[in-house]
């Protein structure tokens, strides 16, 4: 199905439902367009109290046995649970009488207004939590600030993650541990960008077991009784001179004590006298020239060997020579580097004519006004500054001066989290505009995941970036970092595609499946998404799209001809591959991270699409129920039963159907994927019976059918999931029952978008959730 | 006199490969152990063991000292004498209590806690202090590291975790408060520089000096912006900032330990290279580096979160290429316990590999750091299939220094909290604690 199809599927679906809300919007909230006795609880006494009134509490839900209407209005949980069913067709169920579409309508709006009490002019835009970069925020980030591609942050702890995404404010701490890690990290990131010191010697230790040639008695413990040698063989790393020690120690014979002879091949020779006994071996130096990639042998010999057993003195009778060891330094002295790259963007951050006090702060002031994402003002600047004085004043260069200031930017707070000041941060009835470089961070870590850029920074200094926000989107969506950031972490996270790295299918029942063919199966996703991202396709195709991303060998494994090499190219889908493949469902990622090792997971497969796709996900299984083994279904009478049949078990008790009658028929949908995504016409040679219908009624054969489900009934509540699921990645804190109609603010500009993604990107940045924020009400509890 | 500083090539060995433990009179530091030259110290560790056991294969046979080990327990045999099996041990805080699904957050968030997770996917998590940093906090400051946290999950799951709790509940193991978690460390290397730090640069004195002054500068800068910040802030954010806060000060009070404890670099260890490929040689690397933080008294309490509770991993190298979540609902299904039974004995074996090195590594005083531990192996879920937290599968090894009465299979006559054993712990370390979690006394029966 094209998109313009599509669209207009989509659109008709959409408005119905829509139709109602637009209206009811005009309305004042000071005049309540429902009353309880008079539009809502004759809706809930027609087609809820069988189940949930008069006596009947079915699933704990009782709707009309609160002691007072007040009591009634104050159980916000009661409501919300009303209202997610509502909204979503849950309830009743389907095989019940349904209320009309306007029914449902009236529901939602007066939930909103007077238990949630919502208000459309004065909206609650709830508060973000101060949110610390993530680990992947913190590579971006410095490598934006310092024009690198360095990647410190891998050694961090992984982040905790919360309502499916690892940006989350209140769920990000800051360990003891994490914080070191920063202080490390920033130091080491400068000291490898900024050098301010000649690089260190090497060291390279020689032991017993390195030593070559024979001792006295042909072993390499470098003992030597008698006249000997031993070697050892050098690599130098670089030009230069370098300090060679040898540790040795002796016994005398006679009044002599040993002497070593050194060599250094093609070098200089040095002999020692070794007047030390070998208990307490003492160090023995000397230097010499050597040059990178020319091995050399250091020898050493004894070349005064004695032994005189009737000598009256016991030690001076065997003149011996023990080598304990061999260190080359070096090499020594070598200059200071010449600045990288990054090193003179940070200097030319000031004119080089400047004084250096001058110099340095408008070094530092530029520098940190990125880092902080914000002006920096006197009494900051100087605090930081007292590092850049302090290295001066110990005898450092400009340059260490300067590298420490920078370290104290990236170590403070400022940098590490993301403020949002605003004025009585702790009196939750006052309302904000966040400020125009809370704004700017905001877009960037959004649709960037990384600092905002000069551009940014500058509109927002200007005070003009709400006035161009437009402008500013259509510019950071157009940039391949939109697409790359998007798709890694919003649809990596939203989409669990970060779990096939953890996926193990078992090679003997899928012997197709190897190492490459998961990065293919990866990269298709990723660049189908990345391709709805950057040409702005409606996110309907995400549902159903007659296109897709193969090489080669993915071609091949769905069965795609005419694919070739091992890069990916832009595939149409016809014909009979058409029928079977088109969007994400159908993509063998999903598929499999879906899929359990050795088999298909119907179960699995439909809970995805329900919490995923359309943001229902069924309640968790209930405690004490009794479920016979799967396998145990596996032969019926003898014979051998396909999943299907082996879960018929969920529909014939009540109590596993209620929830298991959602998710079990898509799965069934898609049994012609096998475990790794593979088409397949039968399972294990038993043909397949892939027809099944949806909770809410609508039946399908198979996957075309399906997805022909999803896009004719369906997008309202995918578009609605989406724009949950984004908004939550944007502000970084889970969506609660104020955001409700935001969120159906942004699906509906999506759908007057043509659903295309850049539509649902502005419609988010433009909510109030993302534009406001209130004060914290905690305190108070 | 040896040169007693590695330079990078004579210290590069293979991938992973199992660590030599470094002979002990070079490790010692000198003057530090004075106090303690009596005695060894006490160290304690908590393992943890995921998705519950096949309990039938787990249990012993026999009582008391003339206990029998099964399939499972078979490969502790070889240090019968330093173990008990533990069992009646629950953990209520760990079960629903109203809440619903989420048995496998809760059993890992519960065992070191006792308390009830609250359930939230993101917004104020909440646990409870875990007992190894009750003892961390109390005992803090003899050893360079006050405790050591690791675990093997390299990967951490996307999307949502166990049924409405957050991911942080399931994937660390050690809670420093009730409200901030510490992540495990998996990469050896890092593990290994958390303990002995980077290898020598070679830094004089004088440079050594400096940078220590300029870290000291640093921490009173970001304390200073830190407390100005939070003014500017609402309470939740504040509470953010605390953790920094918190972080600072333990840094500080950490600079001060590694000046009075020099990191003793072992003599002739290997330093890991990263993080091994195979999953069993990654969890034998990570006992090696413990035993070597014990034995080198860079700290004395550690965690250890083999696998996260909920663990879907697959072992095909012992025949199961399944997932082992999966799996344990095994629904009496024999094959499938069969297996899982498999997986049992594949992490019983590596704890038991892990005891025999700490039974072979000598303390200057004659014993054996076994001897002088107390080492909790065990999880949050009994049955897998049923969810149940209570008659949970539990090994106390270690002599606790002659405080615990080793060498039999110790049934509990009624139900016990397991924090009550905890508390009894804390007791033989010298960190008192009146209270852990669910705790109604104490478990000295150990």
């Amino acid at each position: 199905m094209d998109s313009q199809r599509l669209i207009q599927i989509g659109l008709g679906a959409v408005t119905l439902a829509c139709i109602a809300i637009a209206v009811s919007r005009v309305i004042p909230s000071s005049e309540s367009r429902y009353s309880y006795e008079s539009d809502i609880e004759p809706v809930l006494a027609q087609y809820c109290y069988d189940c949930h009134g008069e006596g009947m509490d079915k699933g704990g839900i009782v709707l009309d046995e609160h002691l007072s209407p007040a009591e009634l209005m104050a159980d916000r949980r009661l409501w919300e649970n009303v209202y997610h069913n509502m909204e979503g067709h849950l309830m009743p169920p389907g095989d019940k009488a349904q209320p009309s579409d306007e029914d449902r309508e009236k529901m939602v709006t007066w939930i909103e207004g007077e238990v949630f009490k919502l208000d459309a002019e004065n909206p609650d835009p709830g508060r973000v939590t101060l949110r610390r970069l993530n680990r992947e925020e913190y590579n971006n980030t410095v490598s934006d600030l310092f024009g690198t591609r360095l990647t410190p942050a891998d050694g961090f702890a992984e982040d905790d993650s919360g309502y499916g995404f690892d940006n989350i404010g209140d769920v990000l701490s800051l360990s003891p541990d994490l914080f070191e890690r920063y202080l490390k990290a920033s130091g080491e990131l400068l000291d490898t960008i900024m050098v301010t010191r000649a690089p260190l010697p090497e060291v390279i230790d020689f032991t017993e077991d390195d030593f070559r040639g024979v001792g006295r008695f042909g072993d390499r413990t470098g003992a030597m009784s008698s006249t000997a040698a031993t070697r050892v063989k050098v690599s130098p790393p670089a030009d230069g001179e370098y300090k060679i020690t040898v540790l040795a120690g002796g016994s005398q014979g006679a009044e002599f004590w040993p002497i070593m002879r050194v060599e250094v091949e093609k070098g200089p020779t040095k002999e020692f006298t070794v007047n030390v006994p070998a208990a307490s071996a003492a160090e023995f130096s000397f230097k010499a020239s050597l040059k990178k990639g020319q091995p050399r042998n250091v020898q050493m010999s004894f070349i005064n060997d004695f032994y005189d057993p009737k000598n009256k003195d016991p030690n001076k009778r065997d003149r011996n020579l023990w080598i304990n060891g061999v260190r080359v330094k070096g090499p020594l002295d070598q200059p200071v580097p010449p600045p990288t790259e990054a090193h003179r963007r940070i200097l030319s951050l000031a004119p080089e004519g400047l004084p250096e006090k001058e110099r340095s702060a408008k070094i530092v002031e530029s520098f940190a006004e990125k880092a902080w994402r914000r002006p920096v003002n006197e009494e900051e600047l100087k605090r930081v500054l007292g590092f850049y004085k302090q290295a001066r004043d110990d005898g450092g260069s400009f340059d260490l001066g300067i590298k420490r200031s920078l370290q104290a930017v990236l170590v403070s707070p400022k940098f590490l989290f993301r403020g949002e000041m605003q004025a009585s941060p702790d009196n939750p009835e006052a309302v904000h505009e966040i400020d125009e470089f809370a704004l700017a961070t905001r877009l960037s870590y959004f649709l960037w995941s990384t600092t905002p850029d000069g551009e940014l920074l500058a509109e927002a200094k200007a005070g003009t970036l709400r006035k161009n926000l437009d402008g500013q989107i259509n510019r950071m969506l157009a940039h391949p970092r939109a697409a790359e950031a998007l798709t890694k972490n919003f649809a990596g996270q939203w989409l669990q595609l970060r779990n096939l790295r953890l996926a193990a299918p078992d090679k003997k029942t899928f012997p197709q499946w190897s190492g490459d063919l998961r990065n293919d199966m990866l990269e298709e996703t990723e660049k189908f998404f990345a391709t709805i991202v950057q040409e702005n396709r409606p996110v309907l195709e995400l549902l159903d799209a007659d296109y897709t991303w193969l090489n080669e060998r993915l071609a091949k494994f769905y069965g795609v001809p005419d694919v070739k090499g091992e890069k990916f190219q832009r595939v149409s889908l016809n014909g009979k591959v058409r029928e079977q493949r088109g969007g994400l469902i159908t993509h063998a990622s999903i598929l499999t991270i879906t899929s359990n090792p050795t088999r298909t997971s119907a179960v699995n497969r439909g809970n995805f699409v329900l919490d995923n796709f359309l943001g229902t996900p069924p309640p968790p299984p209930p405690e004490s129920v009794d479920i016979p083994p799967l396998e145990a279904a596996a032969k019926k009478n003898g014979e051998k039963q396909t999943l299907r049949q082996q879960l018929e078990v969920h529909r014939e008790k009540k109590i596993c159907a209620s929830c298991h009658a959602r998710m079990d028929p898509i799965g069934f949908g898609l049994e012609n994927f096998d475990g790794i995504g593979a088409w397949r016409d039968l399972e294990n040679g038993l043909p397949l019976d892939t027809s099944g219908s949806l909770y809410t009624g609508e039946s399908f054969n198979g996957p075309a059918e399906l997805r022909e489900v999803f896009v004719e009934a369906k997008t309202g509540a995918f578009v609605r999931n989406m724009a949950d699921k984004m908004l939550t990645y944007s502000l970084g804190r889970g969506t609660e029952y104020y955001d409700k109609p935001a969120v159906r603010e942004i699906a509906d500009q999506t759908a007057a978008g043509e659903f295309r993604f850049h539509a649902m990107v502005k419609a988010v940045v433009n909510s109030a959730p993302f534009q406001l924020r209130r004060g914290d009400s905690a305190a108070a509890e | 006199m040896r040169f007693s500083t590695l330079s990078r090539r004579t210290a590069l060995r293979g991938l992973g490969a199992s660590l030599a433990l470094p002979t002990l009179d070079a490790m010692i530091p000198t003057g530090l152990r004075a106090a303690d030259a009596v005695a060894s110290p006490l160290r304690m560790a908590y393992v943890y063991l995921p998705n519950g056991v096949i309990i039938p294969k787990w249990n012993p046979t026999g009582e008391g000292k003339n206990w029998k080990p099964g399939k499972t327990l078979q490969s502790l045999e070889k240090v019968r004498n330093h173990v008990q099996v533990v069992s009646g041990l629950k953990q209520e805080k760990a079960q629903a209590n109203g809440d619903g699904g989420g048995d496998h957050a809760r059993a890992t968030a519960t065992f070191l806690t006792g308390t009830q997770a609250r359930k939230t996917a993101g917004a104020d998590i909440q646990a409870g202090i875990s007992v190894d940093q009750i003892a961390a906090s109390q005992l803090s400051g003899q050893t360079r590291l006050d405790s050591l946290q690791l675990g093997c999950d390299t990967v951490r799951k996307a999307g949502s975790c166990d049924s409405g709790y957050s991911c942080a509940y399931q994937f660390n193991f050690s809670w420093k408060s009730p409200t901030l978690p510490l992540a495990p460390e998996v990469n050896p290397r890092l593990v290994f520089e958390k303990l002995f730090g980077v290898e020598g640069t070679g830094e004089d004195v004088k440079s050594r000096e400096l940078r220590m002054r300029h870290e000291r500068s640093l921490l009173d800068y970001v304390l200073d912006d830190a407390k100005s910040m939070q003014k500017k802030l609402g309470y939740t954010d504040r509470l953010k900032i605390d953790e920094y806060l918190s972080a600072i000060r333990e840094l500080e009070k950490k600079i001060e330990s590694a000046e009075k404890f020099q990191a003793s670099l072992p003599d002739s260890g290997s330093r890991p290279e990263g993080i091994p490929a195979d999953y069993r040689e990654h969890i034998a690397v990570m006992y090696d580096l413990l035993a070597l933080a014990f034995q080198t008294d860079t700290t004395r309490i550690a965690t250890f979160l083999v696998a996260h509770d909920g663990s879907n991993r697959s072992f095909p190298d012992i025949g199961v290429p399944e997932g082992h979540h999966h799996l344990s609902h095994h629904r009496r299904d024999q094959a499938k316990m069969d297996k899982l039974q498999k997986i049992d004995q594949f992490y019983v074996e590596l704890f038991s590999g892990f005891l025999e090195k700490l039974k072979n590594t000598k303390e200057p005083d004659g014993s054996s750091l076994l001897d002088s531990s107390m080492i909790v192996f065990g999880g949050g879920i009994g049955d897998g299939d049923r969810h149940n937290h209570d008659d949970l599968p539990v090994i106390l090894a270690g002599g606790g220094n002659g405080k615990l009465r080793t060498g039999r299979y110790l049934k509990a006559k009624e139900p016990v909290p397991m924090t009550n054993m905890y508390l009894s712990l804390l007791d033989k370390a010298g960190a008192k604690a009146d209270r852990l979690g669910d705790s109604t006394g104490r478990f000295d029966l150990i």
